[in-house]
């Protein structure tokens, strides 16, 4: 009984903590991502606090109907996925299909109707893992294979959203969400079979194996649903030494890329950091060389126009102030090409964590092709290193 | 004394407070340091040209032109770039009505007669080394005081997100 007791209080706890948040979203009326999210903890709140054998038969005797708190519990627990699935179509900028609403009506009808016909006039028990009569079965598998299914836009959401994602903290949100809604599907998934085996053979030993497992994913749900709400503060804190070692890697690889690209377009400042500076202000060498690699790319793009494409060297040298003259043989002309075709793949209009990731990318492809086949005379080449 | 420690003196000088910066905040306040406007004007430019600081002999204002066709984060920094020289109070082309009017009238058929002006102004190495250093200086100072989503930096890689995030209270 704590351990759903712990669960509820804290389902309770996010909801209230929440509820502001929700109230000063202008768009909440209308059905927004903050009031699905929030409707989806407060129907979860009521669901397990239901689920509490205590409460459970409190709220019978209040209400005078033997399990109608059963029946609330699991409408509570399908308007929760409900909610949890249409704030995801917002999340996608899809649009809500109508198979959900009529799905979730349909449901919650079928389980009235069960209720009514099988479930009211049963004994009240405290533990509903396993069923006595048919109607207890159809009763749960309607609720399971309904959320089992529903469960699964919010797990294609958050990988949808992690594979998207470049920055760290908001990526291990997303992995929190992602195992959130992939232990809930686990839950369901478990619940629908512990169902139909317990029902066949009560004393059967794989309920042995079923239960821990149902136990298991249960708190794995509670603590990632948990983990799921916290500030975004937290989260930075917990990406640190991802975010360092990403950065680092990131950095290494833009700066390859710059070191090839300065002897074709010399920088106005040239100069090296030491090892402690750079590890300590790693945000801002990555930013530097980010704008040193879109001040080379512009150049060449420049040159690009005037050289037919960089095919042949400019007939009047480009006046770029304060930086050196650009003077090309053919064989920086070869390599101007090769890296401003590389160059050109990058969109760069986009986020600076996206950009980094793109010319990370480039980084890479200049140094495999570099190292597979980009040779003059049988002669790899690496203007990286000329100087 | 090198270039660097110059420049930090200057920018200390100019008693700028990074942890509430913005573009327009930091413009604003050099406007008010050197009692002059500051008009930022995209343009095409000629290739291997960035931006361009000219002085408006007839009123107190600095036009600056930014290339228009490079990326946001680009232009933040070109514009740091220029905003630099004036800064460091470095010379430029100083032109009037009349001849900005003819310049960039013409300007508008070939950009590359925006070489004619820089060729009236001392564009010196060390003067493009001195406001590059600054220009750094600035974007330390700046991502120093995490205030590196004014340079372009986010939440979130998707801006929808973003928008949940901070509707949800989570950023």
């Amino acid at each position: 009984m704590w351990d759903k007791a712990v669960i509820a209080i804290l389902a309770w706890f996010i909801t209230i903590y929440k509820y502001g948040a929700m109230r000063r979203d202008a768009q909440w009326r209308t059905g927004s991502v903050t009031f699905y999210f929030w409707a989806f903890s407060l129907f979860t709140a009521i669901g397990l606090t239901l689920m509490i054998w205590p409460v459970y038969l409190v709220f019978n005797r209040l209400v005078g109907l033997p399990n109608f708190g059963w029946l609330v519990t699991y409408a509570a627990f399908a308007l929760a996925i409900y909610c949890m699935a249409a704030g995801c179509y917002i999340v996608l900028e899809q649009p809500r299909p109508r198979l959900m609403s009529w799905s979730l009506l349909l449901t919650l009808a079928t389980m009235f109707v069960v209720y009514i016909v099988g479930i009211v006039t049963l004994p009240e028990k405290a533990d509903h893992t396993v069923p006595d009569v048919l109607a207890e079965v159809v009763f749960m598998e309607t609720i399971y294979i309904y959320m089992a299914i529903l469960s699964a836009i919010p797990m294609f959401t958050f990988i949808r959203l992690v594979w998207y994602e470049q920055i760290v903290s908001a990526r291990l949100r997303w992995f929190v969400g992602f195992f959130a809604s992939f232990f809930s599907f686990a839950v369901l998934f478990v619940k629908i079979l512990l169902t139909i085996v317990a029902f066949k053979d009560p004393l059967t030993p794989a309920l042995n194996i079923l239960n821990p497992l149902l136990t298991m994913a249960i708190i794995a749900v509670g603590v990632f649903m948990t983990l799921a709400f916290l500030p975004n503060k937290l989260y930075q804190v917990a990406a640190l030494p991802f975010e360092f070692l990403g950065k680092l890697l990131a950095l290494y690889e833009l700066r390859s890329l710059k070191n090839r690209l300065d002897p074709l377009c010399p920088p106005v400042v040239t100069g090296r950091s030491g090892l402690k500076n750079t590890l300590g202000n790693l945000d801002y060498h990555l930013y530097r060389v980010l704008i040193a690699i879109l001040d080379a790319k512009k150049t060449l793009t420049g040159h690009a126009v005037i050289t037919n494409d960089l095919t042949m060297k400019p007939e009047i040298p480009v006046r770029s102030v304060g930086r050196a003259p650009l003077e090309w043989d053919d064989w920086k002309l070869q390599q101007a090409r090769f890296l401003h075709h590389a160059l050109q793949t990058v969109n760069d209009e986009q986020s600076f964590a996206a950009l980094v990731k793109s010319y990370q990318r480039v980084s890479r492809t200049v140094r495999w092709k570099e190292a597979g086949s980009f040779s003059i005379g049988g002669k790899a080449f690496d203007v990286a290193y000329q100087n | 004394m090198t270039i660097e420690t110059r420049m930090k003196n200057i920018l200390d000088d100019l008693g700028f407070d990074f942890s509430q910066f913005t573009m327009n905040s930091f413009v604003d306040w050099i406007e008010k340091t050197r009692g002059r406007k500051i008009s930022f004007i995209p343009w095409e430019m000629p290739p291997g040209m960035f931006g361009v600081w000219m002085s408006d002999a007839d009123e107190p204002v600095e036009h600056v032109f930014i290339d228009k066709n490079v990326p946001s984060m680009h232009q933040v920094h070109i514009q740091l770039h220029e905003v630099s020289h004036i800064i460091c109070e470095h010379p430029t082309a100083r032109l009037s009505k009349d001849e900005m009017g003819g310049l960039l009238l013409k300007a508008l058929d070939d950009p590359s007669v925006l070489n004619e002006a820089l060729l009236r102004a001392p564009a010196k190495k060390e003067l493009e080394e001195e406001a590059e250093i600054m220009a750094a200086l600035i974007q330390h100072q700046v991502i120093e005081h995490q205030r590196l989503q004014q340079l372009g930096v986010a939440a979130s890689s998707n801006e929808n997100v973003i928008d949940h995030l901070q509707s949800l209270g989570l950023v």
